[in-house]
């Protein structure tokens, strides 16, 4: 007798026995189901946290430009209307943010500077800074044509302020913010510079 | 649907029979043709050729367990289509091949003794796997009959492959005293 008999007798045995065998691959089948179903599930779990701890991370910052947006009056926030009919949105202030370009801040993570007329007569500067977690970042906000600067340090990694000036007598004006970034040990690790987005104050030909 | 109400439709020579039954046991059939063959295409040729014979075949067959009949069905069609293959592949001479084409202008399948001894090996190792535990008779022909590998037997029984292995090999030994009592030489 060769093993090929054995095979095709074997085609032959017991329809219950396959019958009984037939249960057993298909509770295999199901429990690997059901396999797929928990891990896809743990997997779902999983993208959550880690939605949950980004975006909850991402609100703790934009409360520190909430706070910021407390100090600056409203009509900051508000359009206005140029003399040439344009509307001078403070949406140019909310412009997406780079983070690529925040990757270069050794020692911080966010960093924001805007610029705002806020009446006729007066300009609005606000940052906003968010340091790496043990690191400190002092900070000095200025503007073209003004004649003083403020000088800011972060506290428990996190500052946010703002500071008006009176219109300079310029075409156009900047806000900057000299920054000094030290790690947990006091040293400085970082020294930059980062500026707003320029504002124009008189529109060519008028 | 019900098995009883499939065959119920093979009775009536209802062709719903046919796509009743691809509902139900599509999945099931083409893995044990997968499980020999490992070839898509090939596998699927052998289960329509599955749905075909089962429904020139019933009735008058009136078989007890329907999967069982078509597994059986399947799984002989496999076996055949990959003995076919397999005999081009080691470039099987023509007349091997002249042969196993005229096969199919032969009348019947097998001799009478021939299908008398075939279904008293079959009866024989029915006998044997009862004689056995549940856990030793299913290992024995998830491996040996639906041909899965031994990962997948390690899934649906929970026991290692080293463990699987082990059960195999015994139940081999086992087997081969059994028959040998019964008067086969193996």
């Amino acid at each position: 007798m060769k093993n090929e008999d054995l095979l095709r007798a074997l085609n032959d045995v017991d329809p219950k026995l396959l019958q009984e065998t037939e249960r057993m691959r298909s509770r295999g089948r199901s429990s690997a189901g059901r396999s797929a179903v928990l891990l896809l599930v743990a997997a779902s779990i999983l993208l959550a946290g880690i939605a949950a701890i980004y975006f909850s991370v991402r609100i703790r910052r934009n409360s520190v430009g909430a706070s910021v947006a407390s100090d600056v009056p409203t009509s900051m926030l508000e359009p206005k209307e140029t003399e040439s009919g344009l509307t001078e949105s403070p949406e140019t202030e909310e412009e997406p943010r780079e983070p690529k370009k925040l990757k270069e801040y050794d020692g911080i993570s966010e960093i924001e500077v805007i610029i705002a007329r806020i009446s006729d007569d007066m300009i609005s500067c606000r940052c906003s800074i968010v340091c790496d977690p043990g690191c400190t970042a002092r900070a000095s906000l200025s503007m073209t044509g003004a004649g003083d600067s403020k000088e800011m340090i972060t506290k428990s990694g996190f500052l946010a302020e703002s500071k008006t000036w009176s219109i300079p007598s310029a075409d156009s004006c900047q806000a900057g913010l000299r920054v000094t970034v030290y790690n947990s040990e006091g040293e400085i690790i970082n020294q930059f510079s980062k500026y707003s987005e320029p504002i124009v104050l008189i529109i060519p030909g008028e | 649907m019900e098995d009883s109400e499939i065959l119920g439709l093979y009775f009536s020579r209802d062709e719903r029979a046919i796509e009743e039954t691809q509902n139900k046991y599509s999945a099931y059939l083409r893995k044990i043709a997968w499980n020999i063959l490992k070839d898509r295409e090939d596998s699927r040729e052998c289960e329509n050729d599955t749905y075909l014979k089962a429904w020139n075949t019933i009735p008058p067959a009136n078989p007890p367990v329907f999967s069982a009949y078509l597994g059986k069905i399947v799984r002989e069609s496999a076996i055949d289509r990959w003995r076919l293959l397999h005999r081009k592949k080691r470039g099987g001479s023509e007349l091997l091949l002249s042969l196993e084409e005229l096969n199919e202008a032969v009348p019947g399948e097998s001799s009478t003794e021939e299908i008398i001894e075939h279904r008293a090996l079959a009866e024989a190792i029915s006998a044997y796997l009862h004689t056995q535990s549940k856990d030793i008779r299913t290992v024995f022909l998830m491996r040996y009959f639906y041909m899965d590998p031994l990962s997948d037997i390690a899934k649906s029984t929970g026991f290692s492959q080293p463990k699987i292995k082990s059960i195999l090999h015994r139940a081999r030994i086992g087997l081969r005293e059994y028959l040998g009592k019964e008067g086969y030489t193996v």
